[in-house]
């Protein structure tokens, strides 16, 4: 450090001292550095098609070999070029086309699949796991002996930290059709702690490509195990899938005081889509219990999924729901009562109570409701 | 004599110190952005990306005063967008022109009567609420009280919305097709996402086809294109580099997505705040942080919305001195959160950064040419040696715009050519020696209009974009 106080220093011994200038050279040969590189990626980029397309060639020719040949197993040295990321686009491109023409290609995948496997438990990068797991989704390998090799490969990939790696993988253990494996799956990241968005998970879950109302079994089996994010793509699956064989199950569990309020929400949702008088119960239970507490997400979405059940009981408590210190449970109430076209004797009882946001709310949806039919 | 040399000395080491802090800082969020960017494509063709049919449905807010030039092509733009499910809410905030009746009559809007409305956050009474639809798209066109503020307007649509997410834009602007499919991700792929803050271009010399840049080459307005490379600066050099850290302290007013209940929890935008934008994400920093909730705010660069940038030097004074009086304006009203631990690196490190390298940075430069005067005359400066530094420093400046300008070989549905590279670093050596100067100047006396510039400020003369 330079001495401060000093008589006349010279500044331009601190900066010679500090290498200053020889800093900001070296920043500008990285600069420099930074500029060549994007010219050489640019070329690179603007070469890649050209050089995917020639080494699809490749991975044709070599499929078309072996056709000849009668013999699908590959050279140790081959499936070590599956490292690069191009060669395993291109060996992916060229896969998929040939499978239209030549049906035995599968025997590429079914003769090399311990190697095959070996590569993809090796591969470094989260990157070339994420699209080796993508690749095999599109490999459509439905039956056991296509894919038995991979399926442990996809559970251990569940574990590496990139979201896409996981996706890709669930989205391949989707593909083979596996119930167990789905749902050892879920366990495995359960158990792990690992989040991954519901709403992915329970989308996903519709591509099963086996059948979904054993997947459903399996998936039941399990749920207690599970973290709340994959309860919730579990439920919403049975909704989507219009599986009504657990609504007994879902019942009892809304009467648990420690079920979180997300999966009492998707329940609900649930046990609407299916009309019956112990549904309707269950989700009156809910909006009675629930319509001015501090949790009171349950109460708005069971207050819209009364609209088939227009018995007086119910409409009474939709009624009392339109006092609600909670908006979105008086506007769905209203919502629901409007839809359920109740009597003028119930209408008059609301317009004569105190509260004016019940009034003004229920009135705003009658004439909603006037004007659509109009 | 001697107490006057040493302090000068001292401040010349000083800015020595804070000149390569900066390029450092600079070089490094450069460096980053690029390599992230070659990666985002490179995930991209090899299939790492979460692509999905239905993300979540968002509301689109388009506040319009006086916007008849260019509200109905902006909503045309949008009923493009390559996204499922979302709506439009289209705040006519008080305009004196025909608006709001330009609106009605274009997509046959009916008024909703007696609508209720829960103002969650503050705002103008709103006295109309219209209601349409093109296709499965529903349109809202919201009347109110004129707010005198973005704010206000953001506000009274979020009273009104549905949906759990909204996008935050301006009138004048293209959301480029594919914006909302790269924001969605973007919160698929963590847990706690309430922000994120999409990559603004400037439109000015761009062609649009089906709300997609069909041409963006520069143009011929020095001033559009100097903002061109500034942009480049701002969001690939910077930005990217700060999602490292959930340090990102602004998401642009121009294009921002936020999660509807966590812009509630906080109050919404404020109404008496000139740069709203920053002072809505400081905010979510601080009351995120204050209460230990796990959030984050990311910037996309892939979520692109394109606008119109000033191409008069008058209307690009007016801007900067706005959004410097914004700056000013929020790092006061937060300066709690400076070097507090409370707040992290937040705090710690990027309040300070920006405080002196963006508030208070033409003070610096202005005592820094000060000290070097100073020094020349009492001779205890190597002259030479100074001038040899500042090229230099000029020059490695010039070769980042080039690099982030550049980046764009990255950017999808971007272009530019071996010209524009040219033609680039022409302009980045203007851009050096006038355009940063002048706003260096602008943003130093925008300090002493603090409070004229604060009660008004008048938009920019609108132009409608280029289709083709």
């Amino acid at each position: 450090m330079p001495k401060l106080f000093d008589k006349r220093a010279d500044i331009g011994k601190y900066m010679s001292n500090l290498n200053i200038l020889s800093m900001l050279l070296v920043y500008i040969a990285i600069a420099m550095s930074i500029i060549i590189s994007h010219i050489f990626i640019g070329y690179s980029i603007k070469n890649y098609e050209n050089n995917l397309t020639r080494k699809k060639k490749f991975w044709l020719n070599v499929f078309s070999e072996c056709k000849n040949s009668g013999t699908y197993l590959l050279k140790k040295g081959l499936i070590k070029k599956l490292k690069d990321a191009t060669m395993l686009e291109a060996f992916s491109d060229a896969y998929n086309e040939a499978r239209e023409d030549n049906s035995d290609i599968k025997r590429i995948l079914y003769d090399n699949r311990a190697q095959i496997a070996e590569l993809g438990s090796k591969l470094r990068s989260n990157t070339m796991r994420a699209f080796f797991a993508y690749m095999l989704t599109g490999f459509d390998l439905r039956k056991p002996i296509d894919h038995q090799h991979f399926d442990d490969i996809m559970l251990r990939y569940l574990s590496y930290g990139s979201v896409y790696v996981r996706e890709n993988a669930l989205l391949a253990l989707l593909s083979f059709g596996n119930e167990k494996k789905i749902a050892e799956a879920f366990i495995s990241l359960s158990e792990n702690n690992i989040y991954h968005s519901e709403k992915l998970l329970g989308d996903d879950l519709l591509k099963f490509t086996g059948d979904q109302a054993k997947l459903a079994e399996e998936l039941m089996d399990v749920f207690s195990k599970l973290n709340n994010c994959f309860k919730v793509a579990v439920i919403n699956f049975l909704r989507y899938t219009g599986n009504h064989n657990y609504d007994i199950d879902f019942r009892n569990m809304l009467d648990s005081s420690d079920i979180s309020i997300d999966i009492m929400c998707c329940i609900i949702r649930l046990l609407a889509k299916f009309y019956s008088l112990q549904n309707g119960e269950a989700i009156l239970k809910v909006l009675e219990n629930n319509y001015n507490s501090e949790n009171w997400e349950p109460a708005a979405v069971a207050a819209s999924s009364l609209v088939p059940y227009d018995f007086d009981n119910v409409v009474q408590a939709l009624i009392g729901a339109l006092n609600s210190k909670t908006w979105y449970v008086r506007a769905n109430s209203a919502k629901s009562l409007a839809a359920m076209r109740i009597s003028d004797a119930y209408i008059f009882k609301v317009i004569c109570g105190n509260d004016r946001y019940a009034m003004e709310k229920l009135t705003y949806e009658l004439s909603k409701m006037e004007v659509d039919a109009v | 004599m001697n107490i006057i040399t040493n302090i000068i000395i001292f401040c010349n080491v000083f800015f020595l110190f804070y000149l390569v802090v900066y390029a450092s800082s600079l070089l490094v969020s450069n460096m980053y952005g690029s390599i992230k960017m070659y990666r985002y494509r490179k995930l991209e063709r090899l299939h790492n990306e979460l692509d999905h049919e239905f993300y979540f449905p968002i509301s689109i807010i388009v506040p319009a005063y006086n916007e008849n030039v260019t509200a109905i092509q902006t909503i045309n733009n949008l009923l493009k967008l390559d996204y499922r499910l979302f709506e439009i809410i289209v705040v006519d905030d008080g305009s004196t022109d025909n608006t709001k009746q330009l609106l009605i009559d274009t997509f046959g809007l009916k008024r909703d009567t007696d609508m209720p409305i829960r103002y969650q956050v503050p705002c103008r009474p709103i006295k109309e609420v219209y209601k349409g639809k093109s296709g499965n798209i529903p349109i809202l066109l919201i009347s109110k009280e004129n707010g005198r503020c973005k704010a206000d307007a953001n506000n009274a649509a979020i009273n009104v919305m549905s949906y759990p997410y909204f996008v935050c834009m301006d009138a004048d602007e293209v959301l480029q097709r594919d914006a909302l499919k790269y924001a969605s991700r973007a919160i698929l792929e963590e847990n706690n996402v309430i922000g994120i803050g999409g990559n603004i271009k400037i439109s000015n010399n761009v062609s649009f086809g089906d709300a997609m840049p069909v041409s963006a080459s520069l143009g011929k307005n020095f001033i559009s294109d100097m903002q061109i490379l500034e942009y480049g600066r701002a969001f690939v050099g910077s930005r990217i580099f700060q999602n490292l850290m959930n340090s990102n302290l602004i998401i642009s007013g121009g294009y921002g997505v936020f999660k509807k209940s966590a812009v509630v929890a906080v109050g919404g935008y404020d109404q008496k705040s000139i740069g709203e934008d920053m002072e809505l994400t400081m905010k979510l920093h601080e009351y995120y942080r204050k209460n230990k909730l796990p959030y984050s705010m990311k910037y996309v660069p892939d979520s692109v919305c394109w606008t119109q940038a000033p191409e008069s030097l008058k209307d690009l004074k007016k801007q900067r001195e706005r959004w410097h009086c914004g700056l000013m304006q929020n790092f006061w009203k937060y300066r709690r959160m400076l070097l507090n631990p409370k707040y992290g690196i937040i705090g710690m490190l990027t309040i300070p950064f920006m405080m002196l390298y963006e508030l208070y940075c033409p003070f610096f430069i202005l005592l820094g040419w000060l000290t070097i005067i100073a020094s020349t005359i009492l001779k205890i400066i190597n002259v030479p040696y100074v001038v040899i530094i500042s090229l230099v420093y000029v020059l490695l400046g010039i070769l980042l715009t080039i690099t982030s300008f550049i980046d764009k070989l990255y950017m999808k549905s971007d272009y530019f050519s071996a010209v524009d590279v040219i033609k680039g670093l022409g302009i980045a050596i203007i851009d050096a020696f006038f355009f940063r100067p002048f706003l260096f100047i602008i943003e130093f006396f925008a300090f002493f209009k603090y409070k004229k510039i604060s009660k008004n400020w008048v938009s920019p003369k609108r132009v409608q974009v280029k289709t083709e």
